[in-house]
């Protein structure tokens, strides 16, 4: 006879990195039904936006989130920017190419150390951790910051990089590309990671659309959907594909995010082989105009979207961001039941929760 | 991009959602505003990279749900039920405006209006 | 699995990539933002640093020829560096040291004329 019963998941379990809590319907091993709860790391930061004015709000904003921190400033500026018409130097989009694509590939790295993490792989979270430090290295000389690079404002960019980093950035970035085909089989042609992964989780093509799923999640269920296609700062003038695969499962969103490492690489040579010279920003007169605009921008989990209503003043009359894991968390629930209690941290971890970006 | 919205009526709002999702739309996600005294809940969906924009006008009435059509909207109808303290009809999973808040936290601070809530029975 | 022991046995030929910190520290690359200082010589407590900052950490008292800063609520975003007018504001790249209790920086302009700046640290309460 099967028994029932209710295990709580979270909000402190060694595998997550941010609090989130999962009320887990179990029968024997097996999970039924879930249930969540989150809400433990609420700043309010929505509400801040009636305190600052907009070019404090941009070191607001940055602070959504720790690992995609430069995109949420990236989107607010973008926006503000198709608010007010101004159209900014193009160097300024290849730069900001650039840090969005060096913060896309150390947050997948930091992704994979959490995710080889999730089921035991202590290794692989070294070494993955290992090569990102480079990553950190490369935004620190650039921009002054390890983590939260604060480069944006709204006109264009706040740093400038000279010839020799620009060479200096190529250079490291081959010796973190020979440094990852290692770590690439470790984790595409590995038996044990196969085994967890293969089959687990699976979101086929019609839930994952009808789910909202964005980034690698949609991606990794066969929806080739890329915001970066929609050639929002210089991606319009670089060549890229969106990287999909079919299958669904957890084994396939890793394939998506370890390739995108590879895209990544690959935009930013051609940004820095294409960067034209001039100026980095242009200068802003004025308050906004009264308005409302949307921004999306394709962050390293997915897709980021902000709605910013003006009032005419200095202050913005409301902000609301929804950030990819809050559009992903719904997919997670969907995932979980049918699936063994073992397996929960590694769906969990396949979405890749940002759980301070979800609760802003 | 600018946004601009087509209102739609309150009544009608739930047939209009199931014509996006039977047309392969994909729900981005719902937003309140409050204007001219009431709220404007903005719905954007989203198709091959074209986003469209609805919107209903409410003052202070039940919103019907649109999670029993689009599941994802769950999280963000407890989310605007949260901070402005409306309330949602129908909700797949109802927090009762305690999601992202706690027990001692303001009721609805985005609306910027006081609202008492009403005790009603025992809390669990 | 032929991978991961190849893998392993790169690593124990190489030199471990951590560094034994204390003894072996890391040069700062020269545009870190490390931590914020304030040349009082150059200073004329005009204010903008205050009104700039995100996270309202600066504090100038002109009544009393002060500058206050609070380096724990400081994000390190160089927003007052950049607009200061005097250019009296740096950031230095050397990261602040840890410290075991909160205090507060004040700056006093009154030294001025013996032609050095004097320098105050203040513990919060």
């Amino acid at each position: 006879m099967s028994k029932t019963g209710i295990i709580p998941f979270g909000p402190q379990h060694p595998v997550l990195p941010e609090p989130i809590h999962l009320k887990l319907v179990v029968e024997d091993e097996r999970v039924m039904e879930v249930y969540p709860a989150i809400g433990f790391v609420h700043r309010g930061l929505e509400m801040l936006a009636a305190k600052k004015d907009i070019n404090q709000m941009i070191y607001v904003v940055e602070r959504i989130c720790g690992i995609c921190s430069m995109m949420h400033g990236m989107t607010y500026c973008q926006a503000l920017e198709e608010l007010m018409g101004l159209d900014i130097p193009p160097r300024a989009k290849f730069l900001r190419v650039i840090w969005a694509e060096l913060h896309r590939i150390h947050s997948h790295l930091l992704w994979l150390g959490l995710f080889a993490d999730s089921f035991g792989f202590e290794n692989l979270f070294m070494q993955s951790w290992k090569i990102r430090e480079r990553i950190m290295d490369m935004l620190e000389r650039t921009a002054g910051n390890r983590v939260i690079i604060s480069v944006n404002i709204i006109g264009g960019v706040r740093r400038d990089m000279d010839d020799s980093t620009l060479r200096w950035i190529l250079q490291e970035i081959s010796g973190v590309e020979k440094d990852l085909s290692g770590l690439k089989d470790m984790v595409l042609n590995n038996y044990t990671v196969k085994k967890r992964t293969v089959g687990k989780g699976v979101l086929s093509k019609d839930e994952a659309l009808r789910l909202g799923a964005v980034g690698p999640v949609a991606r990794g269920s066969g929806i080739a959907r890329d915001l970066r296609a929609t050639g929002y700062a210089a991606y319009g003038e670089l060549d890229f594909e969106p990287v999909v695969e079919k299958e669904g499962d957890c084994f396939s969103r890793s394939v998506v995010r370890i390739r995108e490492i590879y895209q990544s690489i690959d935009l930013i040579r051609q940004a820095v082989s294409k960067m034209p010279s001039g100026e980095i920003s242009v200068k802003v007169k004025g308050n906004p105009p009264v308005g409302e605009v949307i921004s999306v921008v394709e962050q390293s989990r997915g897709e980021v979207f902000y709605y910013i209503k003006t009032s005419g003043t200095q202050y913005l009359e409301r902000l609301r961001v929804r950030t990819p894991t809050f559009a992903n968390i719904p997919a997670l629930l969907k995932m979980l039941p049918g699936c063994e209690l073992a397996d929960v941290p590694v769906l969990i971890l396949t979405i890749d929760p940002c759980i301070s970006c979800t609760e802003r | 991009m600018m946004m601009d919205s087509k209102e739609v009526k309150v009544e009608n709002l739930l047939q209009q959602v199931q014509k996006y999702l039977d047309e392969g739309y994909r729900l981005v996600t719902e937003t309140c505003v409050k204007e001219n005294g009431g709220y404007k809940i903005i719905y954007t969906f989203e198709k091959d990279y074209i986003m469209e924009n609805i919107h209903i006008i409410v003052n202070d009435m039940e919103v019907p749900s649109i999670s029993g059509i689009y599941f994802c909207a769950l999280l963000v109808e407890n989310e605007i039920q949260d901070f402005f303290g409306l309330k949602f009809g129908g909700l797949a999973v109802d927090f009762k405006g305690r999601m992202l808040l706690g027990e001692e936290s303001p009721v609805g601070p985005l609306a910027s209006v006081e609202i008492v809530r009403k005790e009603k029975g025992v809390k669990e | 699995m032929l991978g991961n022991i190849k893998s392993v046995l790169l690593n124990l030929a190489k030199k471990p990539v951590t560094r034994m910190y204390p003894d072996v520290k890391r040069n700062y690359f020269e545009n870190t933002r490390g931590h914020l200082i304030n040349d009082m010589e150059k200073c004329v407590l005009c204010g903008i640093c205050q009104r700039v900052c995100p996270s309202n950490c600066i504090k100038v008292n002109r009544d009393e020829a002060r500058w206050e800063y609070n380096p724990f609520e400081c994000v390190l975003c160089g927003v007052c560096v950049e607009r200061c007018v005097k250019k009296s504001l740096k950031l230095d790249s050397a990261y602040r040291q840890p410290a075991s209790s909160k205090y507060r920086v004040e700056l006093l302009m009154e030294s001025r004329e013996e032609g050095k700046a004097a320098g105050k640290v203040k513990s919060l309460a």
